[in-house]
């Protein structure tokens, strides 16, 4: 199955023997599965592994070296349960006939590698350079790959010049959960400026970054506002006051971005609403 | 000779956990007013001390309440005795900052660091609605 897969899911992927992970790292590698004599082209573009911890074992180790980005899954924190317990009951009605396909990743695997790196090049460097120096190993061959993180970043940011905004993607590129929140750390000021249309939770989860943060809470806020209910509607105005909570816990009346700023006026002319209610029932 | 720094605030770069809300004058009167909409399981998960023109409210995040105006307020890993705003930070090392405020204000903490004032909240009640009819919001405002 896996040679003629183009997007492939590997749980448990270092739990398998040396001869799997051998021929696995061959179609990783170079896209060409191989068993005895037979040699087989491979269409594979995605290819997804999960684990529950990362190899010790330094041959083990050179294998997952070639998993470029590495997210680290935590369980919901409690305070997001109720989001979970929604989003998981909607995913069977949720349509999907707008889904991605094959070709439009192809598309935008190859606008990528038209992507202009010349300006923000010297900060890939800069940023590699601070990743080393706190004690980060970041191989040669990573430093490289990470410029298509970068790449694709933009692209998915709707540019063909990658910027400051697309740095965010070289957390995901550091090899270990500890070093990942080191680099967050480490890159703060250089991750200041990012953000991402199309991405904006990876953009914010990678630089904890205002913007990304704003650009966010302005889609929630937008979805969430245009999906009022009919009837009951407590539990949406606890939404709307959980995202006002939120936005002024987050942000400044001074430094707030100014769709932010928008969102955020239109979030307080509900509430208002509300309070007046309130104050009309006392 | 006592030597006065001056402490600057700037942006944090990744906002605290909301921990307690402060508000005052008339954003006071209106946060007083939403309590009594709240049901009694809701309040006993609250906390307050008032004064004549503000009103501390101490809870989790996902129980605090939100008001137009009001201030919330978080604990700094490395500073736990003080409430600080949770989008600023001040522009000396937390630690230290924590530590002279304790120094002048040994007998009052834990206490509300803002801007420009300092206020004591020790005196932390679970809000029930007996303790609400005794809020007294200034009718000055």
């Amino acid at each position: 199955m896996l040679p003629e897969a183009e997007i492939a899911f590997l749980d448990e992927i270092f739990l398998g023997s040396t001869a799997i992970l051998n021929t696995l790292l061959g179609i990783l590698n170079e896209r060409i599965f191989r068993r005895g004599h037979t040699r087989m082209k491979c269409p594979l573009r995605v290819c997804v592994g999960a684990s529950n911890a990362l190899p010790t074992d330094e041959s083990l180790a050179a294998f997952a070296d070639r998993f470029l980005v590495r997210l680290f899954v935590e369980p919901i924190a409690d305070p997001m349960l109720e989001s979970l317990l929604e989003g998981g009951w909607d995913l069977a009605k949720k349509d999907f006939s707008h889904a991605a396909k094959i070709e439009d990743i192809d598309k935008l695997s190859q606008l990528v590698s038209s992507v202009d790196l010349t300006n923000i090049r010297p900060k890939i460097a800069q940023s590699v350079r601070i990743l080393r120096a706190a004690g980060i190993n970041i191989s040669d061959r990573r430093a490289v790959k990470m410029q298509r993180l970068i790449a694709s970043a933009a692209i998915l940011d709707g540019r063909i010049i990658a910027q400051s905004n697309d740095l965010w993607t070289l957390i995901y590129a550091v090899p270990t959960h500890e070093q990942q929140s080191l680099a967050r750390d480490s890159l703060h000021e250089l991750l200041a400026e990012t953000e991402n249309k199309t991405l904006p939770f990876a953009a914010e989860d990678a630089s904890l970054g205002a913007l990304a943060r704003a650009t966010r809470l302005v889609n929630i806020a937008n979805e969430t506002l245009q999906n009022r209910p009919a009837e009951n509607a407590e539990a949406w105005k606890l939404k709307i006051e959980g995202l006002a909570r939120e936005i002024d816990a987050g942000f400044n009346a001074e430094t707030m971005p100014q769709e932010l700023a928008e969102t955020r006026a239109k979030v307080v002319e509900i509430l208002a609403k509300g309070e007046a209610t309130n104050d009309a029932a006392a | 000779m006592t030597q006065l720094l001056e402490i600057k605030w700037q942006n944090r770069f990744d906002s605290l956990e909301p921990r307690a809300l402060i508000v005052f004058d008339e954003a006071a009167t209106r946060l007083k007013e939403k309590l009594w909409s709240f049901d009694d399981e809701r309040l006993s998960g609250l906390q307050g001390v008032f004064a004549e023109n503000l009103l501390f409210i101490a809870g989790t995040s996902e129980n605090l309440p939100w008001i137009n105006g009001g201030i919330y307020l978080g604990k700094d890993e490395n500073a736990p005795s003080i409430f600080l705003p949770t989008n600023l930070r001040p522009n000396l090392p937390i630690d230290l900052f924590e530590k002279s405020l304790l120094l002048k204000f040994t007998e009052q903490k834990p206490f509300a660091v803002l801007k420009n004032q300092i206020i004591p909240v020790g005196q932390l009640r679970v809000i029930s609605r007996k303790v609400l009819i005794e809020f007294k919001i200034s009718k000055r405002i």
